[in-house]
């Protein structure tokens, strides 16, 4: 397998006990290169374990992972090729967050002059240019997950793993985390772990969903909620039954729930090979027709309905 | 000469760099430092005050003198308890006994006569306590980081060997360098003000007593380097190293008592060989800092072992 067609990460039969707890339990799958993955599952479902396996913290005790080509308790090798945004891990808490961030850089290889020069960039990017010269006890939660970020992207990584970057931060936060992620997105294939179901839908493109040391399913985002997307509408106003009849009888649209009418959500089956925008179109089609003003319109969580029904749970994540 | 596999040399300078200026930032290694100091300088304070304390007095009742006479006598005074502390434990065998009497009363001169007599009982001190604060300085090599997974940020990017060795180096560079710092004190003090002995044999003897704490050091070093590595908690890895390194001396110095071969658990660390490195004859001292240099290494790999297998 040449370096193009190679996944990025290949997991084959990962088993990780602690004591008598199984972590993981043969779970296999692929990263495919340049994708945005999001590793789902509860609280103790084993994405924190999988990360820290795949960045050589700990080693599984059984099966093979393979980070960009070599087996993953060697993947400080790649120096510099692959970073992480560990979950929980610290700074120091005395020595100057731009230290820390040029003397990581200074490990990757990079000589001092460019690797400061980088940094402060970088630091500005996040909003932390001020606290350049400040050591990380001064650091806010959220300021914290900002820094992790970014020594995550410093210089050029082809592969970046970002563990719960949003978790225990407001939603205020939380969106300028994602925002962040976004703005600093670059041709790396990207991993990023979560319970959030819609932070998951909202930032990527592949999904594995991990329960209780399983993997449970794994593939594109598309193809797994193509038999269950949702639509997301407020209207001008309610809909009677004979127009909530016509729009049933629109190809690929299989059900409507009326969440609080005017708020409608529209499930949607594209399994057959239907287009998104096309039935969307015939969607809107059907109720300007029908002399109804589309309020507000927006894809649902249908990554969350997939969820529940693999993991048969009936909450959250 | 190059490098183990996987220990890439750059790397290992720059983490001995950050790590060193880490520690004193953190506190721990300022922490040693005053300890270090303090301990240094009350062990020469109780050598050489009761010299310059005797002298005044004496010179206040018209005897002459001054610091050299009542340095002889009470290097004269000390002789027996000098020997004592010298000897090897006795033995059945006259002839062996006789052999090693001769080679003691020899020992005795060489530090009481033909050295410094107040720079040897300070460094003897030094000798046997700097193990025991060691400890103080050595014992966060890894651990905090360990349990703040503040070392996953250099996982990714450097080898774990490099990590270990790059700390290792640096805490063995901060121990030499506070008991440089201790020993030139020392060594000014009785050059400047107590001025009993030559300049150059003050010199001489301080210079072979800092090459003689520093192959002492680093086997402490490394036995703490290994804790370390193993805990992830820096107080436990603390009072491993306080337990396992004071532990060793006082079950050998006590559990003889009850059972005769309990005093080679000594031998376990360094303890039983470390006051060789003062001793005279260049054969000698030189075996024993090759045994500390091999206490290092068994150490050193036992801890980069544990570092390397570990879940961090």
């Amino acid at each position: 397998m040449n370096d193009s067609t190679r996944p990025a990460i290949s997991i084959a039969n990962i088993s990780k006990t602690f004591g008598r707890f199984k972590a993981l339990e043969n779970v296999s799958f692929d990263v495919p290169q340049h994708s945005i993955y999001g590793l789902l599952g509860p609280n103790g479902a084993g994405k924190t374990t999988l990360f820290s396996i795949a960045a050589g913290f700990l080693k599984a005790d059984s099966g093979q992972m393979d980070v960009l080509g070599i087996p993953a308790p060697q993947v400080s090798q790649h120096r510099g090729r692959v970073s992480i945004l560990p979950q929980d891990a610290e700074f120091q808490r005395n020595t100057p967050i731009m230290e820390q961030l040029v003397f990581l850089r200074m490990l990757e290889g990079q000589d001092r002059a460019t690797a400061e020069g980088e940094v402060e960039q970088t630091l500005d990017l996040v909003g932390l240019g001020d606290y350049k010269r400040r050591g990380a006890r001064v650091l806010s939660h959220g300021m914290a997950k900002r820094l992790g970020i970014a020594q995550a992207f410093l210089g050029s990584p082809e592969l970046i793993l970002l563990d719960e970057p949003t978790a225990g931060l407001d939603p205020a936060n939380a969106k300028q985390i994602r925002d962040l992620i976004r703005s600093l997105l670059t041709r790396a294939t990207i991993v990023v772990s979560s319970h959030n179901l819609a932070e998951i839908q909202d930032i990527c493109d592949h999904v594995a969903i991990l329960d209780h040391g399983k993997l449970v399913t794994a593939g594109p985002v598309a193809a797994l909620t193509s038999a269950g997307r949702e639509l997301d509408v407020r209207l001008s106003r309610a809909l009677d039954e004979a127009e909530l009849g016509r729009l049933r009888a629109l190809p690929a649209v299989v059900a409507i729930q009326a969440k609080a009418p005017p708020d409608y959500v529209l499930r949607l089956d594209l399994s057959g090979g239907a287009d998104w925008d096309a039935v969307v179109g015939r969607v809107l089609a059907m109720l300007l027709e029908l002399g109804v003003v589309p309020r507000r319109l927006s894809e649902g969580q249908s990554l969350e309905r997939h969820f529940l029904e693999v993991t048969g749970k009936t909450g959250r994540a | 000469m190059s490098a183990p596999a996987g220990i890439d040399p750059r790397q290992v300078s720059l983490i001995t760099a950050h790590s060193l200026r880490h520690s004193m930032r953190s506190g721990s290694g300022l922490v040693f430092v005053l300890l270090a100091l303090f301990f240094g300088l009350i062990a020469a304070q109780a050598v050489i005050s009761p010299v310059e304390a005797l002298a005044t007095q004496g010179a206040n009742f018209g005897i002459t003198g001054g610091n050299a006479e009542v340095e002889k006598q009470i290097v004269a005074l000390a002789r027996p308890v000098v020997t004592w502390a010298l000897s090897p434990p006795e033995s059945d065998d006259p002839d062996a006994q006789r052999r090693a009497d001769v080679r003691t009363e020899r020992w005795v001169n060489f530090v009481l006569d033909d050295r410094p007599a107040l720079l040897s009982a300070i460094l003897f001190i030094m000798v046997f306590g700097m193990p025991l604060l060691l400890g103080f300085g050595a014992f966060n090599q890894t651990a905090g980081d360990i349990g703040s997974k503040g070392l996953r940020y250099h996982l990714l990017r450097a080898d774990r060997s490099t990590i270990f060795y790059g700390r290792l180096i640096a805490t063995t560079i901060l121990t030499v360098a506070v008991q440089a710092l201790v020993i030139l004190t020392i060594a000014l003090y009785l050059g400047l003000k107590v001025q009993i002995y030559d300049g150059m044999a003050i010199a001489t003897w301080s210079l072979q007593g800092l090459v003689a704490l520093c192959f002492l050091s680093v086997p402490y070093v490394a036995v703490c380097a290994w804790i370390s590595a193993g805990n992830d908690s820096p107080m436990v890895s603390l009072v491993l190293c306080k337990l396992i390194i004071g532990g060793v001396v006082l079950l050998a110095m006590i559990g003889q008592f009850f059972w005769e071969p309990l005093r080679y658990v000594n031998y376990l660390l360094p303890w039983g060989v470390q006051n060789y490195l003062l001793a005279p004859g260049f054969t000698t001292v030189a075996l024993t800092a090759a045994a500390c240099v091999g206490y290092t290494a068994v150490f050193a790999w036992l801890g980069a072992r544990k570092f390397q297998t570990r879940d961090l």
